[in-house]
């Protein structure tokens, strides 16, 4: 016998070969998106494996203990306190999924644990109500993690046939016939607040016999027994049903009687570690969260560069910590878009022409065009006073009304109300969903009759033009590509066209910042569906800096967002990857 | 298969109770000679009644027939005296010519290394009553007996470390199909595990016999060489129960250990098909019975020299290598470059993780060769998972459907495989770009979107290059704020 073949223990190989990877990189492993999920998956695999607790030589094997079993059926089977089922659940060799320790048997899951169907009755005769003569029953939604004993059911008692259908203390109820995902689901019955329970026809009862339900319910709750209960049942188009026939002989890996109870106890034990270790990751994550926006948006509050810069250091700082996730990376985008507004993302230059002087000319274009008769005059909006104003602008900028920006020739409008059926070779259609800054589809979707479409001529599209949501999704930005030339636009949007002088690209900037678009959300009159009024955009506060920081401004937005843009891409790459690598390490070991 | 299966697990049971049998590895190395035995005795019997000259290798009362099959025979400290002082001394030192006796041969063999394991004379007398309660002779009984051989071989696949013996069905089955060995070659598997390709070809060869003259020619067909006791012991039973009389062309040795310079033409043969160790070290020594510039301790390494070596011309090849000696550097470039140079490796078919799975995660590959002609260039083809599956193991295993892909893409050697086309799971690599690469045959499949991994190894490495790139990024986020807030305004 050559010195490799030593015997040795299949569970000792594992152990010592594979579990290092797992444990070096443990950190890795428990902070993974559903990481700690995954342990539990481990704990319970390795539990029914026998490589959770080590074998005890001086425990009686549990052939015995199924022999005990048996034996005990038996007797009541001849005492007639049992009727012996029509032919014993055996295992099938072939099925079994994984090797035992020498002191562990395979049974057939039928011939450790009695199985109950649930009790039927016609959906006339449920009631919410406890009363004389009715019992309590459970149903579906009931199983969850532990049995919940709020939301019952009450049913005359004449409804269930047999005195075994009331739920006794450490039955173990599992969801029979559910979604695909969610068959074979099992909870622990450890109290019965109600004098008497049973429970609903796609519910059933697991009830050991002669071995612990708890360990019972590990093993029920494993990967392995999942799978084999899901691929057992038989699926309709919703619902898949777990049958008795089905269940009985599936394999059940059968510890000694001393093993179950350690077992159990190790299990329990790791589960309440798995639960702080879960508890630990949510609170961080909340910590983490209120520590972004905290020092975030102390940066936004900065009235003064100098505190600015004080703020900005202490971010700096926690620069790597605070950025470690792509929720934190949306916080700063949109911190990065408030600095912008107020001028503090840029250093202004005296020597730019200020923005009143813009301003002007746009009012000028206006008078002409009034005096030339093209546009009649509007009801002047009101002048923004000092009072109203929310931060001090740098030298150089102006506040407006949002109106005073748009070109005048081409007021804010929104489109078709109703825009009726699909029209073959019709005027192509733009709704909210097809609104998109970056990556707008080449056509919408829908289309409208041209007699519809000449009745919106004044929204008809020319490609280029800003379209904001002004009914539902509020503030939700697209630009029109130029294939969308001759299209129109829903009602819900609305068109959006600056004054020339190269305002365009600020004001689409401008739109997005969060100063924007809570005054929009603010200004929402509640109808059936929020809806934003064109009146109260056009009256919308808004800060205008010099032409040439307009452009410096966008250019340093737009840096700072395509970085920030690749850094949640690396984040996302890598929870992913965590995720990947929790479950490849956990599939090493099982 | 349904009666048999509970004989052996009762008699796995009845091991367990014996304080000598330790661990399924043992378990199983107890059962096979046992069952090598009863096995030997049954092909005894049919010999007798079709050959009138037939004379046993075996002293009349070693033979299964006179010692075991009487349930009320012998027992207690009386058989495990007899087993361990007679029957082991007599069978370990049969005076067998592998020529003038090769049957004593064989059986001397399978003895050579072989031991009994249990301690009580009675719980031995169980486990042999209830072997001798299967009829080896019947035609139905036997082909259900293969069927739980296989069964004990994928046991042996969880039993510890001996699983490496074990090559799974799908896998030698797809590679014999492709290699397509002809009555009157040489079929050899230079590491036979417990057989599984010998097996396999054997079956494959079967199909085209004909005649008398055929059959002689089939039984003529195997070679092979294990190194280790258990896996040699169950190769011998398992080609005897695939109808190899005489399997002494089977060797127990270690084939590494012949020098290569030893080997004549006579010892070339025409298809080798082999699963050759992976990881495993040579002892000091081996490398120098190979040439100078091929020495190498690596057990795979030296293995795809030998084959190269002991291949007639134009021989065919088809054996299982892990990546690792796809991209290895050093001594396997220089072994890469000679198989190129020496051989058309026309083929890799690239498996996903898990196959081997448990006794090896890491990927593999199977190569197809042929010597005589210089690569020009390799097809790859990568072997996806079925829908659905994302690892293999015990009990969902590679499948031989699986590979009908694979077989409907194959094409024909005589035309140089004219008909295959690339597509996602194929393409092909020219030996300019394999010289360019350094002889690396770990060349990536173009077609195929970025595969999920499954190796903890890579996903370690993504994760880290993910985490370099997001501070890298986080760095020039930084710097660009810094510039814009740090107060540095006029």
């Amino acid at each position: 016998m050559s010195a490799g073949m030593e015997a040795r223990e299949p569970s000792a190989k594992y152990l010592s070969t594979l579990q290092p990877p797992l444990v070096q990189q443990f950190d890795l492993l428990a902070t993974a998106p559903g990481g700690v999920a995954k342990l539990r998956e481990l704990v319970l695999t390795l539990a029914v494996q026998g490589k959770l607790v080590q074998q005890d030589p001086s425990d009686v094997p549990a052939t015995e203990l199924l022999k005990d079993i048996q034996a005990e059926k038996n007797r009541l089977i001849a005492a007639k306190a049992l009727k012996r089922e029509k032919d014993e659940p055996e295992v099938t060799e072939d099925a079994l999924p994984f090797d035992l320790p020498a002191s562990w048997t395979w049974a057939a899951l039928g011939a450790v644990i009695d199985i109950v169907r649930g009790i039927t009755f016609p959906a006339t005769h449920k009631t919410k109500e406890a009363a004389p003569g009715r019992i309590a029953c459970l149903r579906t939604s009931n199983v969850q993690q532990t049995i919940e004993w709020d939301d019952l059911l009450f049913v005359d008692r004449s409804f269930m046939g047999r005195e075994d259908q009331l739920i006794q203390h450490h039955d173990i109820v599992m969801s029979m016939a559910n979604s695909r995902e969610l068959v074979g689901k099992v909870a622990l019955v450890d109290h019965i607040p109600h004098p008497e329970a049973t429970f609903g026809g796609f519910l059933g009862v697991l009830r050991p016999r002669g071995i612990d339900p708890r360990y019972a319910l590990a093993v029920l709750r494993t990967p392995y027994a999942r799978e084999m209960l899901i691929d057992s049942s038989s699926q309709t188009t919703n619902i898949a049903n777990v049958s008795l026939a089905k269940l009985r002989p599936l394999p059940f890996p059968l510890p000694p009687a001393a093993e179950q109870a350690r077992i159990v106890t190790r299990v329990e034990e790791l589960m309440r570690l798995c639960d702080a270790l879960e508890a630990k990751g949510q609170l961080e994550a909340a910590q983490h969260g209120q520590l972004v926006q905290t020092l975030l948006g102390a940066l936004t509050a900065s009235i003064s560069p100098e505190e600015l810069a004080d703020n900005w250091q202490r971010v700096a700082t926690h620069f790597d910590l605070l950025l470690d996730r792509p929720e934190a990376i949306d916080a700063l985008e949109q911190t990065i878009l408030q600095l912008a507004v107020r001028g503090l993302l840029v250093p202004q230059d005296p020597n730019d022409e200020p923005a009143s002087e813009l301003l002007k000319k746009i009012r000028a274009e206006k008078e002409r065009l009034i005096a030339e008769g093209k546009i009649k005059r509007d009801k002047p909006l009101e002048p923004v006073a000092i009072e109203e104003v929310p931060f001090v602008l740098p030298t150089g900028w102006s506040w407006v009304r949002f109106d005073e920006l748009i070109h005048p020739l081409k007021p804010i409008a929104y489109g078709v109300l109703v825009p009726g059926p699909d029209v073959e070779a019709g005027v192509p259609f733009v709704r909210i969903a097809d609104l998109s800054i970056d990556n707008p589809a080449p056509m919408p979707e829908k289309t409208i009759s041209h007699d519809i479409d000449s009745q919106f001529q004044r929204t008809r599209l020319e490609g280029g033009e800003i379209l904001m949501g002004v009914v539902g999704s509020i503030g939700k930005l697209g630009v029109a590509p130029p294939t969308w030339a001759g299209a129109n636009i829903a009602r819900a949007i609305c068109r959006i066209v600056p004054a020339d002088g190269g305002l365009r690209e600020f004001v689409l900037f401008l739109l997005q910042t969060g100063f924007m678009q809570q005054s929009f959300v603010g200004d929402t009159r509640t109808l059936a569906q929020p809806t934003l009024n064109v009146g109260l955009i056009r009256q919308a506060l808004t800060p205008v800096p010099p032409p040439a920081e307009q452009a410096r401004i966008v250019a340093r937005v737009g840096l700072l967002r395509r970085l920030c843009a690749d850094l949640r891409q690396r984040l996302a790459a890598r929870q992913t990857t965590q995720a990947q690598l929790a479950e490849a390490l956990i599939d090493e070991v099982t | 298969m349904s009666n048999l299966s509970p004989v052996i697990k009762s008699i796995q049971d009845v091991m367990r109770q014996d304080s000598g049998v330790d661990g399924d590895a043992q378990r199983i190395s107890q059962l096979t000679w046992l069952l090598f035995l009863k096995v030997f005795d049954a092909l005894e019997e049919e010999l007798e009644l079709t050959r009138d000259d037939y004379k046993s290798p075996m002293p009349e009362a070693m033979r299964w027939r006179n010692w075991a099959a009487d349930p009320e025979g012998i027992t207690g400290d009386d058989l495990l005296d007899f087993v361990n002082t007679e029957l082991f001394v007599t069978l370990k030192n049969l005076p067998a010519d592998p020529v003038r006796n090769p049957r004593g041969y064989v059986v001397r063999g399978v003895f050579e290394d072989a031991y009994n394991y249990m301690k009580s004379g009675q719980l031995l007398r169980q486990v042999i009553n209830k072997l001798n309660a299967i009829d080896f002779n019947r035609q139905s009984e036997r082909h259900q007996f293969n069927d739980l051989y296989e069964k004990i071989l994928r046991d042996l696949q969880s039993a510890g470390n001996a699983g490496e013996f074990y090559t799974p069905r799908a896998v030698t089955q797809f590679m014999v199909d492709m290699v397509n060995p002809q009555l009157g070659e040489v079929v050899m598997d230079p590491a036979t595990g417990t057989g599984g390709f010998l097996v396999c070809a054997i079956e494959h060869l079967r199909k085209q016999v004909k005649n008398e003259t055929n059959a002689a020619q089939l039984q003529a067909s195997i070679r092979g060489v294990e190194k280790k006791q258990l896996p040699h012991m169950l190769c011998i039973t398992n080609l005897m129960l695939h109808g190899i009389e005489v399997p002494s062309a089977i060797r127990h040795d270690n084939t590494l250990a012949r020098p290569l310079r030893d080997y004549t033409p006579a010892d070339r043969v025409d298809v080798v098909l082999t699963n050759p160790p992976f990881g495993g070290i040579e002892e000091p020594g081996i490398e120098q019975g190979f040439p100078a510039d091929v020495r190498t301790k690596e057990t795979a390494d030296l293995f795809l020299v030998l084959i190269k070596h002991i291949l007639k011309a134009n021989g065919r090849a088809a054996l299982v290598l892990p990546d690792g000696t796809l991209f290895g550097e050093g001594v396997k470039t220089r072994i890469k470059e000679q198989l190129l140079t020496e051989c058309n490796l026309h083929t890799i078919v690239r498996l996903p993780n898990g196959v081997f799975a448990p006794y090896t995660g890491i990927k593999t590959n199977l190569l197809f060769f042929t010597k005589g002609q210089p690569t020009q260039h390799i097809w790859y083809y990568e072997h996806p998972y079925p829908e659905g599956v994302k690892s293999y193991n015990k009990t969902k295993p590679i499948r031989i459907e699986e590979f009908d892909a694979e077989k409907a893409w194959w094409g024909s050697e005589a035309d140089g495989f004219a008909a295959r086309m690339e597509n996602e799971r194929a393409w092909k690599v020219s030996i300019d770009q394999i010289r360019a690469t350094n002889f690396n045959l770990d060349q990536k499949n173009p077609h195929a979107p970025e595969q999920e991994s499954h190796d903890p190894d890579e996903l370690l490495r993504r994760y880290a290059s993910l985490q370099a790139e997001a501070q890298a990024l986080r760095d020039q986020l930084k710097a660009i704020l810094a510039e814009s807030l740090s107060g540095a305004r006029a």
